[in-house]
């Protein structure tokens, strides 16, 4: 907020694999991880539940070590807590006990920041996503699209030159999901590299400017798609037929691991 | 911009609607008590029971105004009991779920040992009390203090322990040391949990106190009641019960005041009346 800042990030994960231990063995989640995201970019991670794209997720932020390999941040190795981040969950995480703007400033304050100005740019982030009157409220009274811009404005409150999502928008009704997405575009501003994780095609193509596909457990990536359309893009990216076409792409990648059928499959021994 | 409406955004005619039936509710529970109380005056009066066996509610009356000094001293007497044993297992069962919840080593020793000791009746350690710390003040408010301390230490480690990993995540990601998270996250988190546990332990002092003094005291309304008894004094016996049971009330209803007075957070009676309303 004072001084110049750094604006963006990037990212090199170097063949990480994640383990956990299972009850009977280890389950792996991820293998053999190895991509880069560009300073500045905004980067979409799809693939189906448990392919391990949120442990990705933990393990950039540095909240969870990785079994191998390495991960830097600007050629910093991680390793601890980066403490330059802003995430959202699928859930919304608000603190019930806290109103609003203090739900907004709770990274200012345990980051330290100046009060007066982080109360400013949070007064003006609720503005840009239309809570504008509603500092003073408890999360009991909002929906759940609204608890989830106020998640987002908290993620952005530090200005971070690196913001995680982790399925952000999964909860919410399909509706709203197109809500938010251009909410996130107008917040966003191309002012910090984006590492968005998702299950939905259609929201990766569209907000993003490459798609990783990755495989189910134990998870890997498939390819990484560029998607190409023109910033600054707003919802009606998905008129455009570029737009559909990386949608067909993506969609066949996953087919040709025999994970999206065209057709419900014939179940052997149906009736038996 | 958004078509979405909060939910209590406007709460002006809901929440007078739930406040009149709050208010409806707690004048049939009202009417229900002064019937009850009317039927039994009626039926010892027919049936003319005598007053040591069942006293008229009209006869326990009389004895709680005519004789007002001696409940005031006695209750003057218990209620610091309460009041002190309830406060002392605050102070110590508050740090020691917060030890629980830190420390491993602790949680296994002390956790062990304290569900353990929540299967011995601590009503029946009341005589070792007396015996050791004597008939005074001491000896009760140890007794309450012991009843009182268990649920305040299960409610607050359970409390604490309610904080959803990603609250957790969210903080350690910016750097948030551990007094921090202590202090922004765990602790009001635990709050509603913690408040539920005192209002148990509230009333369960009460009844500590009073065990106290059944088993060797030489004041209080538990005091009063085992001297009324022993003289088949029924209507003193039955007056001490309505004062005991006013002071339960009073002193619940206090630990709720402050529970509101802290918790601003969640939607009240009345809100939560309008809500299902609208449902």
């Amino acid at each position: 907020m004072s001084g110049p800042r750094q604006l963006t990030v990037s990212v090199a994960v170097e063949d990480v694999h994640k383990a956990y231990h299972g009850r009977a063995q280890q389950i792996v989640a991820l293998e053999s991880i190895t991509m880069t995201v560009r300073s500045g970019e905004f980067l979409a991670v799809v693939g189906p539940s448990g392919c391990g794209k949120s442990t990705l997720l933990m393990l950039i932020a540095g909240l969870l070590p990785p079994t191998r390999g390495a991960i830097a941040i600007d050629g910093r190795p991680v390793a601890g807590p980066y403490t330059d981040v802003g995430i959202v969950f699928q859930r919304d995480v608000l603190f019930e006990w806290r109103t609003i703007l203090g739900n907004v400033l709770l990274p200012a304050e345990i980051k330290r920041l100046s009060l007066p100005a982080s109360r400013e740019r949070a007064l003006h982030l609720l503005d840009e996503v239309g809570l504008a009157g509603f500092e003073d409220r408890y999360p009991y009274e909002l929906s759940g699209g609204m608890r989830q811009r106020v998640a987002l404005c908290r993620a952005l409150i530090h200005d971070p030159p690196l913001l995680l999502m982790d399925e952000p928008f999964a909860a919410l009704d399909a509706f709203t999901r197109e809500e938010m997405g251009a909410y996130l575009l107008r917040l966003w501003h191309e002012r910090s590299t984006v590492i968005f994780v998702t299950h939905s095609i259609e929201e990766a193509v569209a907000l993003a400017d490459r798609v990783v596909v990755m495989s189910p457990r134990p998870g890997r990536i498939v390819e990484a798609v560029d998607v190409g359309l023109p910033r600054p893009r707003g919802l009606d990216v998905k008129e455009d037929r570029r737009f559909h076409d990386v949608v067909h792409t993506i969609r066949e990648l996953f087919k040709a691991r025999g994970m999206l059928w065209e057709k419900t499959p014939e179940i052997a021994g149906r009736g038996r | 911009m958004s078509v979405s409406k909060p939910l209590g955004a406007r709460p002006g005619r809901g929440m007078a609607h739930g406040l009149a039936r709050a208010a409806r509710r707690q004048a049939i529970g009202a009417a229900a008590l002064v019937a009850l109380v009317a039927m039994w005056e009626l039926l010892a009066r027919v049936l003319a029971i005598p007053s040591y066996a069942l006293p008229r509610p009209s006869q326990i009356a009389v004895i709680l105004l005519g004789r007002w000094a001696l409940f005031a001293k006695h209750l003057v007497y218990t209620t610091q009991e309460v009041l002190a044993g309830f406060l002392v297992s605050i102070a110590i069962g508050v740090p020691v779920a917060i030890g629980i919840v830190y420390s491993r080593m602790l949680e296994s020793v002390s956790y062990t040992l304290i569900v353990a000791f929540q299967a011995v009746p601590k009503t029946a350690l009341a005589p070792l009390f007396v015996l050791w710390l004597g008939y005074g003040l001491l000896s009760k408010v140890a007794v309450a203090f012991l009843i009182a301390f268990f649920p305040i230490v299960v409610n607050t480690v359970i409390g604490m322990r309610s904080v959803e990993p990603e609250m957790l995540y969210l903080t350690r990601s910016l750097g948030a040391s551990a007094w921090q998270i202590f202090l922004k996250v765990r602790l009001p988190k635990a709050l509603p949990s913690m408040f539920g546990g005192f209002k148990v332990a509230m009333a369960l002092a009460v009844v500590g106190s009073v065990v106290g003094e059944y088993i060797g005291a030489n004041a209080g309304l538990g005091y009063v009641q085992l001297v009324a008894s022993s003289n088949l004094d029924t209507p003193l016996v039955f007056a001490v019960i309505v004062v005991l049971s006013l002071l339960g009330i009073v002193l619940f209803n206090l630990v709720g005041l402050v529970e509101r007075l802290v918790i601003r957070w969640k939607p009240g009676e009345a809100q939560m009346e309008a809500a299902r309303d609208t449902m």
